[in-house]
């Protein structure tokens, strides 16, 4: 019942309304698009794109108290399946050699997009309403996440119109365009019951370790702020490496730092959508790759104002 | 309108793609560009032309040619310049100074024009993507074997910020990067 009453609380939206809402409106939006992810029991199948690749993944939204767990199966391509819960987070793997389970360090996924404090959103973003459309077959309101200056990409968001749930998810590019895309095909509330095939997994312990970096950023484009940081083994890497994880709830940027070979190059690159850019470069004794879900301009911006931590 | 008239119109027409031609390819003497830069402002087929020329120009290099943008950029630009309170003393110059200099205003315009992107839509707030490292040249550079390098970090980055995206498919590059930071 409780899910209900949001709506009485989220301003009525005008069918002509297109301009930004105010922060006030923006901060009840999207903490009702937030806490639906985790608070709403829902399974069902969406689809992601990402380019010219697509994956079909089935979910699943049990929720526990504040928290929730959530169930994903990659159903094509190459098995794997990612748990979260309120205390970790798994993704299991299969190959030739047989089951890997590997904790993660975050349990970020569709439709659990936004982070939980909103905050940070209303203020480096402008919420603004878009139509009504209709998502696997249910009613949602369109609602897009601009930025307010360059150093982040933008969203749009398709929530449920009675629970908030977002049915619909696309990070948007420099002109507006899809660069990655989440939409459901199927959904329905509620969830039915424990899947025969979702046994319990003994998690093994756990394979990072909070870690203080030896380089790090001296300045940030705004909105940036810690999120993690991680000492981790990467495959085909003889050494541990730091793993620190920027974020402004909604584009995230890595730093990975680790002794620098003899011979290094430096390097860039951006993905062939440009939803990713990367910067490998020398920093004191240390190879640096930073790498972001973000504008060229962020990870541009983190790259060249890394510092020895003293 | 006769077979004489039509094969004397073309005839105008052939020798007025000459000129323009030549002088798009800079090879014009410095006597004739100055005939040709005079005629120009008057003769509104070869502007026609030229413009047609710089379409055509810009398709073949691949450039999503907006003209209009590019005008009101530079008409901006001359707008924001600061007013001269103080001017120079003239100076008289020889006219095949001025010649020569104009055949190189509209040299190095053409040449902007044809190797500067232009933008299909301004970005407005957000950002563009364009590198701004200095590019190296890629003698010895594998790029297979950077794709390998900087795939575990790229599934590291994607397994923490999407759970199911992927690794995407990236246009990797060695770059010499200024050493802002020690």
């Amino acid at each position: 019942m409780r899910r209900w009453l949001w709506l009485l609380l989220v301003p009525a939206m005008p069918a002509w309304a297109s301009d930004a809402l105010s922060d006030a409106e923006a901060t009840v939006w999207l903490n009702r698009i937030s806490d639906a992810a985790r608070s709403v029991p829902y399974e069902g199948i969406f689809v992601m794109q990402m380019g010219d690749r697509m994956q079909t993944v089935q979910v699943e939204n049990r929720p526990q108290g504040t928290a929730s767990e959530t169930r994903l199966v990659v159903l094509d391509g190459k098995p794997r399946e990612v748990r979260c819960s309120r205390q970790e987070s798994v993704a299991l793997d299969w190959n030739a050699k047989g089951e890997r389970l590997q904790r993660r360090i975050g349990s970020r996924h569709f439709p659990d997009l936004l982070p939980k404090d909103v905050g940070n959103l209303v203020k480096y973003y402008s919420l603004i309403p878009g139509s009504t459309a209709r998502v696997a077959g249910q009613d949602c309101q369109i609602m897009e996440l601009v930025p307010r200056d360059k150093y982040r990409w933008g969203y749009r968001l398709c929530a449920e119109q009675y629970t908030g749930l977002p049915l619909k998810a696309q990070m948007l590019g420099a002109q507006g365009k899809p660069m990655l895309q989440y939409a459901f095909v199927k959904v329905r509330e509620g969830v039915s019951g424990l899947d025969s095939s979702m046994r319990q997994v003994k998690v093994p312990a756990s394979n990072v370790v909070q870690a203080k970096s030896p380089v790090m950023a001296s300045q940030l484009p705004p909105g940036y702020s810690k999120v993690i940081a991680v000492k981790r083994k990467l495959p085909d890497h003889d050494t541990e490496v730091e793993h620190s994880i920027y974020s402004d709830g909604l584009n995230h940027i890595s730093i990975f730092v680790e002794p620098a070979p003899k011979h290094m190059v430096d390097l860039e690159g951006e993905s062939v959508h440009g939803l990713v850019n990367l910067r490998t470069r020398k920093v004191g004794s240390y190879q640096v790759t930073v790498v972001g879900d973000a504008p060229a301009a962020a990870v541009e911006m983190v790259a060249h104002n890394l510092v020895v931590a003293q | 309108m006769t077979m004489q008239a039509n094969y004397a119109v073309s005839e105008a027409d052939a020798e007025q793609e000459l000129w323009l031609s030549a002088m798009f390819d800079g090879e014009l003497d410095d006597n004739t560009a100055t005939h040709v830069m005079n005629r120009m402002p008057r003769d509104r087929q070869a502007q026609q032309r030229w413009r047609e020329y710089s379409l055509i120009g810009d398709a073949m290099r691949g450039c999503a040619a907006d003209h209009s943008r590019l005008e009101k950029r530079i008409k901006d630009a001359l707008a924001a310049e600061p007013t001269v309170l103080a001017p120079v003393a003239k100076q008289h110059r020889q006219p095949v100074y001025w010649a020569a200099a104009a055949a190189a205003v509209v040299a190095i315009t053409w040449t902007v024009l044809s190797v500067a992107p232009v933008a299909v839509d301004e970005p407005g707030p957000l950002a563009s993507n364009a590198p701004t490292s200095t590019l190296l040249e890629h003698s010895g550079f594998a790029e297979g074997v950077a794709q390998n390098d900087v795939a575990p970090y790229l599934s590291a980055h994607q397994d923490y910020a999407f759970a199911v995206a992927g690794d995407p498919d990236m246009n990797i590059r060695p770059v010499s990067m200024t050493e802002g930071a020690q």
